[in-house]
């Protein structure tokens, strides 16, 4: 039966997404077209949509970027909306600046029930023409080929045609000229179905020469991953003909956009970073007329940042806060002078070992992290340390690493392919003083030109990462995601906290956030000792105004402690298969709004007694409703202390203000006070305006609004008593009193009385509940045994134990007893 | 040479049969091995063992042994099989105070009940070998034992005339320090085809109808054939002296002419072009190649039309068809999971291109043997998912697939007991796996993709016998290869060694049958 089981229900869940996902809004299932012109003001549309827009929010760059750009100006605007309720469909009119920086810009629409989940579009650095194939198969062949001039960007259709649709384009050139192609298709990719078909999107270049000879193909590089990129150096002058087709045929349409032109395209820099703030010197590998040198204006921050150039996909490099270190090209090792340092080689050779010397303490830990295909670097390395005995030799290998975990490479809340996990990491402590040998290789042994890789050796930096729980869920949901507060409400944010590799972050944490919008206000208590997750409160003004910002949440530890460095982190799925998307938007911030009035709160009363181990607690939740709100209310606990479960999520029906969750703390429930709060969502659309006839709520949680309750403090305690019983027996017809022995822990007021759970058939409590009080030391419960109670021991008994303290009443269960069931005497 | 240039040949020609090598004259020994009276385990006794069939599979050889006695397949382990003969009943298998009361004899003889009944006579040369073995104390053997390093029989062609004719065969072993023996008496004999030759247990072959089949002797571990060949009666038959267009011609015609087989007319036109059609291009002509071809009045259309089709790209569609079903390049990949279309795609389109390219086949094998990357851009790599359909890469899986398709040897057997009936040993299938020990594959690019890797830290295979790593080692070779780094480079160099028999005749045998069936 089981093996049915998972199948029904993931077929169950593909209908409920698939279908969800055509009706929700302000869901973001697609944008047309996904990508405009650098200095243009284009129109895209959003559909299906069903709000009428207030903002639409762009995100800025991440916060580690080339100094030439402006951290608040991303260049790229939405001046005006237009909701076509018909149509159902809202259409944008983006202003994009000539500096733009080309490449995907995340946005999201805030409408009066709160912010959309996250859509993107694409900015070309070429004017934009569109492919202009109104009937399938149409431009399949060199000679139906679109002439086009570069530098161009073609935005165009792969059709769903029965016979597999291929995009032809004719180009002039001159021999000795370059020509490069990009496709933008599954970087385009939109797809959120739950199991959409990603080979869809895998496309495939050939430039053929005007003879119709094939001179290049490619699918798939280390750079561009799964869209094809190439550069040739043309061989002759004439018509070439650039074909663009699926790699594999599904009957799907697929947009995409393909980059044309004579423009440089390296493949690789060289180094690949340098210090932060400096002016560095790179080379620029792989074009076909050859490498460039040019220097940079390092970035004044660490991380890694885009190389714009003239190319639509720019390389990514590293700013570090340390010196460079390169390969010594004609030595057997490079020596690094000390560390911090960041050494910087290209594996040139198959088999080819590169070789640095560095000086260590013991004990001392180091982060040795590589960066070479998370840049875009054919290299797939891997590391070896050696120690140098004091004679010069090599000891044995005391560190290997290959490839890394996401955790490793402090990529948190994502899934799928990141190809950063490549690279090793590793937080290595060296085992003896001296000189050790870092051995860098590709264990395919594989080498090129353009085959380069950096290692960033230093001690680890403590860094906490900040997500969003439950933002690994795919698709995003935006009721956990996108942070919209109603105005007057509260919503508390449930935040994962994340160290980074090698990390070590210790003692109780303040939380803060930056970016608010206006009138919006944030509570959190402290973090007692870092933990995975967090609840903070945002709360709404009466009269704040609807707007949106981009906010950062930071944390710093409370006096005295040891400071760390805070990173946000938002890593939302793209083209998906199965737990595989093939891309993920990552942005280092998240939005926060203010949307229309709940016309609900929510009150949770912190309860006046502890939660003890093993027992149970009701908590009233009340809900206070203006007068217009009678709808039905979805109540569900979303934070609770480590240990404690609680009551599943429960609709209070309409005209209905209270409910009952109930705590249940296991054995091992994690002592002392820890916050715990509940979330109260509508549970029908309300389409954002008034009277909206518009429904369908979905399981994404999209019109939901959502309010929580103050985050309360749960103490969980011990028990008061625990009970405990030696074996004993009963005949059939006959009675026990079964003792259980009292051990008092902490004492209470009043009497409590005594059930005993786990009777079988045949096995009956008689009387009146036995009680007990702070000085009982044995309590009994007489049973009776008939004739249909099975011969044999009962084993799992328990007690149940009442206590009604201060008017709330708690359930203990503690005990476990055996008791045998023995035949009648004969007579 | 690459397939093209194969194909050009063997179209061209009829058909190809193994060089008929007329008897050659019986070797003599150069001198007799044995240097003491009392026999040796090694060398006299286990090939007692071999004769009587008590080390064969059935019996004894087995590999849990038969009736509580067990001895290494064929003797491919002789320490054990010394040991468990003579030390696990003391007194009883071997009892040398009363040699003949020993039950390794009495059994043999029949002389108390034996699962296996009676092997020889009591007073047959192999048992008293036994015997004076065993009342010289059963010893072993001191120091290095030469071991065969081969065998030869006195006539590897034999032609009879007619039926009821008779031939002696004399079997002859030639051991590693050089000395030779005749072991006539002790080898095993047995024929493909009873209706043509019979071969008794003394070597003696007989005529009994026309044909040609084969004869074989095994002796240790090797067999050797003799072609024996009962002609027809020359009456009726006529060489039409047919003209020859190339070796291959000739080679067959000399075969056909000794056989006295008059090979058929040739085709006609238009059965010359519907086969051609449907060999190379896996189609029927068109009915435009058709009015083509027959009104082409060119003595050499039909070398042309071959040329034509091997230019075509229909033949490189269906060789690469062919070779990709024996790759099994399908979207199953070792995951079990049938996502893997972009692998199996970029495998088959390598290949294709290899095939479009006309490059020698043999640089192809090369290099997908040294493949290394990722299966979604290095097509060659796909040797490394596809073929193997399985979670695990079984280095010996692989050894024993990769062998079988590209050398075709199958080695399988030698990785419990030397190979019974082919020269493999444990240590050729051991080295052969150690190419492979170092392939590892790891996550790629994508949910698709897996990377091939050379792991330089995987060690050489295990022994299963002795457990000692056995490094890579080519087929047939005493020394590993040399070098450090990845072993698959020694196998791919290997491969292209114009030398290198088993790689040349597999693949122009995998061509011949698939166009002449047989």
């Amino acid at each position: 039966m089981h093996a049915f089981i998972g199948p029904i229900l993931s077929l169950i869940i593909c209908i409920v997404f698939s279908c969800d996902l055509v009706s929700a809004d302000p869901w973001i299932a697609g944008v047309t077209p996904r990508l405009v012109g650098r200095g243009t003001t284009s129109e895209i549309v959003i559909d299906r949509w069903r709000h009428e827009a207030i903002d639409v929010l762009f995100y800025p760059y991440n916060s580690v970027r080339p100094d030439e750009e402006n951290p608040e100006q991303p260049g790229i605007r939405c001046v005006g909306t237009q909701f076509d309720s018909e149509k159902q469909r809202l259409i944008c009119q983006v202003e994009v600046a000539t500096n733009c920086r080309a490449g995907e810009h995340p946005f999201r629409v805030l409408t009066a029930v709160g912010l959309s989940s996250m859509g993107t579009i694409y900015v070309g650095p070429f004017p934009v023409i569109n492919e202009e194939e109104t009937k399938a198969n149409t431009n399949d062949t060199p000679e139906t080929a679109m002439l086009v001039e570069p530098d161009i960007t073609v935005q165009g259709t792969l059709s769903n045609s029965s016979k597999d649709d291929i995009d032809c384009f004719r180009v002039s050139g001159k021999a000795g000229e370059r020509l490069s192609v990009e496709v933008d298709m599954v970087k385009m990719g939109d797809d959120l179905r739950w199991n959409p078909v990603p080979e869809g999107y895998d496309s495939v270049v050939t430039i053929l020469d005007p003879s119709g000879k094939r001179i290049a193909k490619n699918d798939d590089s280390s750079l561009n991953r799964q869209d094809p990129l190439l550069s040739v150096q043309l061989p002759v002058d004439g018509d070439y003909t650039i074909v663009l087709q699926r790699s594999m045929f599904i009957p799907e349409a697929r947009t995409y956009a393909i980059h044309i032109g004579r423009y440089f395209r390296p493949l690789a820099a060289y180094p690949l970073g340098g210090p932060a703030g400096s002016s560095l010197s790179v080379e620029l590998l792989g074009d076909p007329l050859g490498p460039k040198t040019q220097t940079i204006s390092m970035p004044q921050s660490s991380g890694t940042f885009p190389l714009l150039g003239d190319a639509p996909k720019p390389l990514t490099l590293r700013s570090s806060p340390f010196p460079n270190v390169l390969e010594a090209s004609n030595d057997k090792e490079t020596k690094v002078a000390e560390l911090p340092a960041a050494v910087n080689g290209v594996l040139t050779h198959p088999d080819e070992y590169d070789r640095f010397r560095i000086t260590v303490k013991k004990g001392e830990p180091l982060q040795v992290r590589v960066w070479a295909r998370a840049l875009g670097s054919p290299v797939d390395p891997s590391i070896r340390l050696r120690p140098v005995d004091p004679s010069g030799e090599l000891g044995a290998v005391e560190l290997e690493a290959d490839d890394a975990t996401r955790p490793d490479r402090d990529i948190f809340g994502g899934q799928g392919d990141f190809p950063d996990t490549f690279d090793p990491s590793v937080i290595w402590t060296p085992k003896q003083d001296g000189d050790y040998i870092l051995e860098v290789y590709d264990p395919r042994g594989a080498g090129g030109p353009t085959n380069v890789y950096r290692v960033e050796i230093a001690p680890p930096e403590n860094t906490l990462h900040i997500g969003l729980s439950f933002e690994g869920y795919k698709p995003e949901r935006p009721r956990k995601t996108s942070l919209s507060v109603p105005r007057g409400s509260r919503w508390t944010v449930r935040l994962s906290l994340y160290p980074a590799q090698g990390s070590n972050i210790t003692g109780p944490l303040d939380l803060s956030v930056e970016g608010l919008p206006p009138g919006i206000t944030m509570l959190s208590s402290r973090i007692p000792e870092l933990q995975s997750a967090w609840p903070m409160t945002l709360i709404a003004d009466t009269d704040a105004s609807l707007s949106a910002s981009i906010i950062e949440f930071k944390a710093k530890p409370a006096e005295g402690g040891e400071p760390f460095k805070t990173v946000n982190q938002q890593n939302l799925q793209r083209v998906s298969y199965s737990h595989y998307p093939w891309r993920n938007i990552r942005v280092d911030r998240f939005a926060a709004a203010v949307s229309e009035p709940a016309g609900f709160e929510v009150i949770l009363d912190a309860p006046n007694q502890p939660l003890m181990r093993g027992s149970e607690l009701t908590i009233p939740v009340r809900i206070v409703r203006q007068p217009w709100c009678d709808e039905p209310l979805e109540i569900q606990c979303e934070f609770a202390p480590p240990g404690v479960g609680t009551s599943p999520a429960e609709i209070i029906p309409s005209g209905e203000s209270i409910s009952n969750l109930i705590l249940s703390a296991n054995d091992n429930a994690k002592l002392g006070s820890s916050p715990l709060y509940v979330m109260v969502t509508t549970t029908q659309a309300r389409g954002g305006r008034e009277n909206s006839s518009v429904r369908g709520d979905t399981d994404q949680g999209s019109e939901r609004v959502r309010v929580s309750s103050d985050v309360i403090n749960i103490e969980v305690a011990e028990p008061f008593v625990s009970l405990s019983s030696e074996p004993q027996s009963v005949r059939r017809g006959n009675r026990i009193k079964y003792r259980w022995t009292v051990k008092q822990l902490r004492p209470f007021e009043g009497q409590a009385s005594v059930r005993m759970l786990g009777l079988p058939v045949g096995l009956t409590a008689v009387g009146s509940e036995p009680t007990i009080d702070k000085t009982s030391k044995e309590v009994e419960v007489e049973l009776e045994a008939n004739d249909d109670a099975l011969l044999g021991l009962v084993g799992e008994l328990k007690c149940e134990v009442q206590f009604n303290i201060g008017g709330e009443e708690i359930l203990l269960r503690t005990g476990s007893g055996k008791l045998r069931i023995d035949p009648r005497l004969e007579k | 040479m690459n397939l093209k240039s194969i194909l050009t040949l063997v179209i061209a020609g009829l058909s190809l049969f193994p060089n008929v090598i007329h008897a050659a004259d019986s070797l003599g020994d150069k001198h007799d091995a044995s240097q003491s009276n009392v026999p040796g385990f090694r060398r006299d006794v286990m090939p007692v063992f071999f004769r009587a069939g008590c080390n064969s599979g059935t019996c004894h050889g087995s590999a849990s042994g038969k009736d509580g006695y067990m001895l290494s397949l064929f003797g491919y382990d002789a320490d054990g099989d010394y040991c468990r003969t003579v030390e696990e009943m003391p007194g009883r298998r071997i009892n040398t105070a009363l040699p003949d009361e020993s039950l390794l004899i009495l059994k043999a003889i029949g002389a108390v009940p034996h699962t296996g009944g009676k092997r020889f006579e009591r007073e047959s040369d192999l048992a008293k070998v036994l015997l004076d073995w065993i009342k010289a104390g059963a010893p072993d053997d001191v120091g290095n034992v030469p071991e065969v390093a081969g065998i030869e029989v006195s006539k590897p062609s034999i032609v009879f005339d007619k039926a009821s004719e008779i031939v002696d065969l004399r079997v002859t072993a030639t051991y590693a320090d050089g000395s030779t023996r005749d072991v006539t008496h002790l080898a095993l004999f047995g024929t493909n085809n009873s209706s043509i030759a019979e071969i008794d247990t003394e070597g003696r072959v007989s005529s009994k109808g026309p044909g040609d089949t084969t004869v074989f002797a095994r002796f240790s571990r090797f067999t050797v054939g003799a072609e024996v060949i009962v002609l027809p009666s020359i009456e009726g038959f006529a060489w039409p002296n047919p003209p020859e267009n190339n070796f291959i011609d000739k080679l067959v015609f000399e075969r056909l002419q000794k056989l006295r087989i008059a090979p058929s007319e040739l085709c006609d036109d238009e059965t010359f072009l519907r086969r051609v059609t449907l060999d190379l291009a896996a189609r029927p002509p068109s009915v435009e190649e058709y009015h083509a071809f027959m009104s082409d009045t060119s003595a050499d259309k039909r070398s042309q039309k071959i040329d034509e089709l091997l230019a075509s790209e229909d033949f490189t569609d269906y060789i690469t068809a062919l070779w990709g079903e024996l790759f099994r390049i399908n979207s199953q990949d070792y995951t079990g999971r049938a996502d893997s279309h972009k692998p199996a795609n970029a495998f088959n389109a390598w290949l294709r291109d290899q095939i479009a390219a006309d490059r020698p086949f043999d640089e192809v094998v090369a290099d997908m043997t040294t493949a290394v990357g990722s299966t979604n851009i290095d097509g060659q790599t796909g040797l490394y998912t596809m073929l193997i359909k399985n979670y695990k890469l079984d280095p010996k899986v692989l050894a024993a697939d990769y062998s079988q398709l590209f050398l075709g040897v199958r080695m399988q057997c030698a990785e419990c007991h030397n190979h019974p009936f082919d020269r493999w040993t444990m240590d050729d299938y051991y080295g052969f796996v150690s190419f492979f020990t170092c392939v590892e594959r790891k996550t790629g690019s994508d949910s698709r993709d897996r990377t091939v890797i050379f792991d330089p830290s995987a060690p050489p295979a295990m022994h299963a016998l002795d457990g000692r790593r056995v490094p890579a080692k080519l087929l047939g070779e005493v020394e590993p290869v040399s070098g450090d780094g990845d072993p698959r480079r020694a196998l791919a160099a290997w491969i292209k060694d114009p030398e290198n028999d088993l790689f040349n005749r597999n693949i122009v045998n995998r061509l011949w049958a698939h166009l002449f069936g047989v």
